[in-house]
């Protein structure tokens, strides 16, 4: 037998080094040729069915280049224009919108875009009725029934006693919802009028699918109990069209790797152009590559070997001057090469809210209810000093807000005056006199919780922050903090096991109603989880919710959020600003990007404004 | 006792331990007092209506006594419905089937440089016992194993591919299986889902050479968990091996001393080296999550990391499940094939 040399495996291991290195080499780096962006981005996306309800917004990000609506935006503005459609009639009240198609224009496949696939499309996602999906967002809200007539009734908000039998399909058929007039002509029909239709049409929901590919890739449901149209299977997930997809988009999609979540678009060579004809794909392919670990982001930005990465503001200053930018407000990038464009308006909130029926693990009302004492409610928004938190937590990217809509927004009026400011001294009497009637004082303490997510470590920052300045009053509230596991601590604010805790929360529309809903109406999801009930606000959300007119909306809007702050029932720590493009995560760019804007209706980059130099 | 005998007595304890794994995990995803298990099918601040919580309830069992949940769930592992993961899009075992090969490739990989690197090491360390080269080799191993696995990455990643890159010198990659631009310019048909085997019977050279540049820095990271186990093994087993009287004859017949060291001590010192391997082979298996996600290698263990950060229990509780049982699984066959390799083994 031959005899095992000694370093025999130690030289090959360095052979099969050198190998690689010298391998290394001859291949070019992702981001060499200036044809193709390569995008390192936090969390890639997960699927990218536009009428799969999401809170992932790299999936539409890949959705928003490779679909398009028949209304969106242009450059940075906020307010839908024509985009498929060369422009819509409001009828009835705002029941009816009749929206005229544009011509010529295909779809990926090769298909002819016209009233069907409109009307496909629409129907396509009521009746697939994902649960997260058009229930939930469109209408933004819940508060409001579904807006199209039948898809109410069809998919009771996603709710219990779901039919999905074929009569149940033809009843929502026969309800008329969207109708095809002729060929570039299609007609949608309200279940009443609805002032931000047009901003619910123009976010990813309202993506227009080819029907020819959909229906290709579609197998008829072999269950006589389960009703369908070509296409569509009522209430069942299209898997085929989770990881591929045919818009009339500038890009379309090359690739989908479920494993790495890694996907490559590729530039529409027969795309129309756009509303003006002038939009024309500069990058030829992008390439955006699921990367989690934040220091591997950073090291494949600043080596160059990426464009674009995402960088949070918990680490944006391994990129920013730190002093720069919290003393003097100017972003400097440290990093040759490499432009951090920002601050801009985001969708993101921070808040904390406060619940009127804190409940006992049993479900039972608990006999201690301090936040259904107005004066409390306001003594722990007077105990939170924001301004700390949003400079120290948030690395100075978050501005102050007197209510829960950001400057980005449309409705957002900063006349609408805050309920309370960092006060400790108004904090300690305001709770000494809630004290006497709720039955605790400086002799007599109580104890109280408040919670925060384990893993949120700004929540457990923000959480310290007022249980210290409010035990330092000395008002006998005793002020306890604790770290649950995600788990737990959703389960505690939902059920209303613990009456304060911390939260954020993004939009994905420039539009405020999902946000007054949930925030102002009793139905809503932030208020039903605090059992806020305000029946003014309730009625001033229902009539901002049916008006047309913009001017009349956003007084109704500025009236209902101050009858809802003066409850205080929310503290508003901050909106979030952002730099780059955000997908979740803010990100910087390489400096030979050229060509971007921010609109913060984008959920990451709209590719065709970019290329490289 | 027969061979066969033990092996069915094995796979009947295989068995047992796979019962005592789902109770544990089944435990963690409904038993946990305070905490609402629909938690953990719902997507955080979406809306969810009280509606649809009640028939999640129904559609869970969670009306039922927790034995009877505990059956439910059985049922529904033996059927293959491990439930449905919302970060993957996917259900929860398709997912970890789909991305098993990624990991088990890094993992083969990393056994065999932890061996290739601690096998020789270990015999240094013996043979010139309590002098330097032992010292330098024991304290090396056992830094290596200090380091928390990402932070070592991250050093890896900046020396390997930062600077290197910066210095315009031959750098590795940082992150991912393969090259972008190689796996759009030289596509490769999968056949195994393991790169390495797939680029070869394919005859894709360029996806070859690419994969195995991809697996240098986040093999040799994980290489290191198993390094310091390795190199102290194949020094004691070698020690103790070097004072037997066959090895002493052998030096005494006037053998050189290279021609005792490998022909006669190092094959009866290297059984059980490997079979640490193979045992290692199933830690890494499931510890790859850190390295995994530094290099963003996407294997199961990403996956977990990601179903992590998205809150999403009901794919970490299958991860958990999945890893525990291919433990199980890897360590049978290790002790099967020890009992095949060693024939002094009787059962």
């Amino acid at each position: 037998m031959r005899i095992i040399r000694l370093g025999t495996s130690i030289r090959l291991v360095q052979a099969l080094l050198a190998a690689t290195l010298v391998v290394a080499t001859a291949i070019p780096a992702s981001a060499a040729t200036t044809d193709t962006l390569v995008w390192d981005i936090a969390a890639g996306p997960q699927y990218v069915d536009p009428v799969m309800g999401t809170t992932a917004q790299a999936n539409v990000m890949v959705v928003q280049n490779v679909y398009e609506r028949l209304v969106w935006y242009d450059g940075p503005g906020t307010q839908p224009i024509p985009w498929l459609a060369t422009g819509w009639e409001v009828k009835d009240g705002g029941r009816r919108y009749i929206f005229k198609l544009r011509k010529g224009i295909k779809f990926q496949d090769g298909a002819e875009l016209d009233a069907a696939a409109v009307k496909f499309s629409f129907d396509r996602a009521v009746l697939l009725d994902d649960p997260t999906g058009i229930g939930s967002f469109f209408p933004t809200g819940t508060a409001a029934p579904g807006i199209l007539k039948g898809a109410w009734e069809f998919s009771k908000s996603f709710g219990a006693g779901k039919e999905y039998s074929q009569a149940a399909v033809d009843r929502y058929l026969a309800a008329g919802a969207v109708k095809v007039v002729d060929p570039l002509t299609v007609e949608f029909n309200l279940a009443q009028p609805y002032g931000a239709f047009l901003s619910d049409i123009a976010t990813f929901m309202g993506s227009i699918v080819s029907p020819s590919y959909v229906v290709s890739h579609w197998t008829k449901p072999t269950d006589p109990a389960r009703g369908f149209i070509p296409g569509v299977t009522a209430g069942q997930r299209d898997d085929w069209m989770l990881y591929h997809a045919s818009g009339t988009g500038p890009y379309t999609l090359e690739t989908f790797d479920k494993a790495t979540a890694n996907v490559v678009l590729k530039a529409n060579p027969g795309y129309w152009g756009g509303p003006a004809g002038k939009i024309k794909p500069k990058l030829s392919t992008v390439i955006v590559r699921a990367t989690l670990d934040q220091a591997t982001r950073l090291l494949n930005l600043k080596s160059g070997g990426v464009d674009i990465a995402d960088i949070s503001t918990a680490a944006i200053f391994d990129v920013i001057d730190k002093k720069k930018w919290l003393d003097e407000g100017k972003i400097e990038p440290l990093v040759p090469g490499v432009t951090v464009p920002g601050p801009y308006p985001w969708l993101t909130i921070y808040f904390a809210k406060m619940s009127v029926k804190i409940k006992n693990p049993d479900g039972s009302v608990a006999p201690f209810q301090p936040f259904k004492d107005a004066r409390v409610r306001r003594a722990f928004a007077s105990a939170i000093d924001t301004a700390d938190i949003r400079r120290n937590v948030f690395n100075g990217f978050a501005e102050p807000i007197t209510w829960g809509l950001t400057p980005a927004q449309f409705g957002y009026d900063p006349k609408v005056k805050a309920s309370y400011a960092f006060n400790l001294d108004l904090a300690r009497k305001l709770l000494l006199e809630a004290g006497r009637d709720l039955g605790f004082g400086p002799d007599h303490p109580r104890d109280m919780v408040i919670i925060y997510n384990a893993a949120a470590p700004w929540q457990g920052y923000i959480a310290t922050q007022v249980a210290a300045n409010i035990n330092k009053l000395n008002v006998g509230l005793k002020l306890d903090v604790k770290a649950l596991s995600f788990t737990e601590y959703v389960n505690s604010w939902r059920s209303q096991l613990t009456g304060f805790s911390i939260h954020s929360t993004f939009s994905l529309t420039a539009d405020p109603n999902s946000w007054l809903s949930a925030f102002g109406t009793s139905a809503g999801f932030w208020a039903r989880t605090s059992s806020y009930d305000n029946p003014k606000a309730d009625a001033l959300y229902t009539k901002q919710f049916q008006a047309l007119d913009p001017k009349q909306r956003a007084r109704t809007i500025s009236e209902m959020v101050q009858a809802v702050n003066d409850d205080v029932m929310w503290v508003w720590i901050g909106a979030a600003t952002a730099y780059g493009q955000p997908t979740f995560n803010p990100n910087v760019l390489r400096s030979s990007v050229k060509g971007f804007y921010y609109n913060p209706t984008y959920q990451g980059f709209y590719f065709p404004a970019l290329w490289k130099e | 006792m027969g061979f066969l005998a033990y092996v069915l007595r094995r796979l009947a304890f295989l068995g047992l331990v796979l019962v005592g794994v789902s109770l544990v995990v089944f435990f963690l995803l409904r038993g946990m007092p305070g905490v609402d298990p629909r938690a953990a099918y719902i997507a955080p601040g979406l809306p969810i209506s009280p509606d649809a919580l009640s028939a999640l309830r129904k559609e869970l069992h969670l009306d039922e006594p927790l034995p009877v949940q505990y059956a439910y769930y059985v049922a529904d592992l033996l059927r293959g419905d491990w439930g449905y993961s919302r970060t993957a899009a996917q259900p929860v075992l398709d997912a970890l089937l789909g991305r098993l090969p990624a990991t088990v490739e890094l993992a083969v990989v990393a056994v065999v440089l932890s061996a290739a690197l601690g096998v020789p090491a270990g015999i240094v360390a013996a043979l010139r016992k309590d002098r330097a080269a032992d010292v330098a080799v024991r304290v090396l191993s056992i830094t290596g194993i200090s380091f928390p696995v990402f932070w070592l990455g991250i050093i890896l990643q900046l020396v390997f591919f930062y600077y290197l890159g910066t210095l315009g010198l031959p750098s590795l990659p940082s992150r991912g299986r393969v090259g972008d631009l190689v796996a759009l310019q030289y596509p490769l048909g999968a056949v195994t889902g393991f790169y390495v085997v797939d680029s070869l019977v394919r005859g894709n050279l360029p996806f070859l050479l690419s994969a195995l540049s991809h697996l240098v820095l986040p093999s040799f990271t994980l290489s290191l968990i198993s390094l310091a186990a390795v190199v102290r093994i194949m020094r004691a087993s070698m020690l103790e091996v070097l004072r037997q009287d066959y090895i002493l004859l052998a030096r005494s017949k006037g053998l050189p001393a290279r021609v005792v060291v490998l022909r006669h001590a190092l094959r009866n010192a290297i059984t059980p080296v490997l079979t640490t391997a193979g045992t290692t082979l199933g830690i890494l298996l499931g510890g790859a999550v850190v390295v995994e996600t530094v290099f963003s290698w996407p294997g199961i263990g990403r996956l977990a990391a990601q179903g992590i950060l998205n809150n999403d229990s009901v794919l970490v509780v299958g991860f958990t499940l999945f890893v525990a049982t291919m433990m199980v699984l890897v360590n049978l066959v290790v002790d099967v094939l020890y009992a095949v390799v060693d024939p002094r083994v009787r059962y």
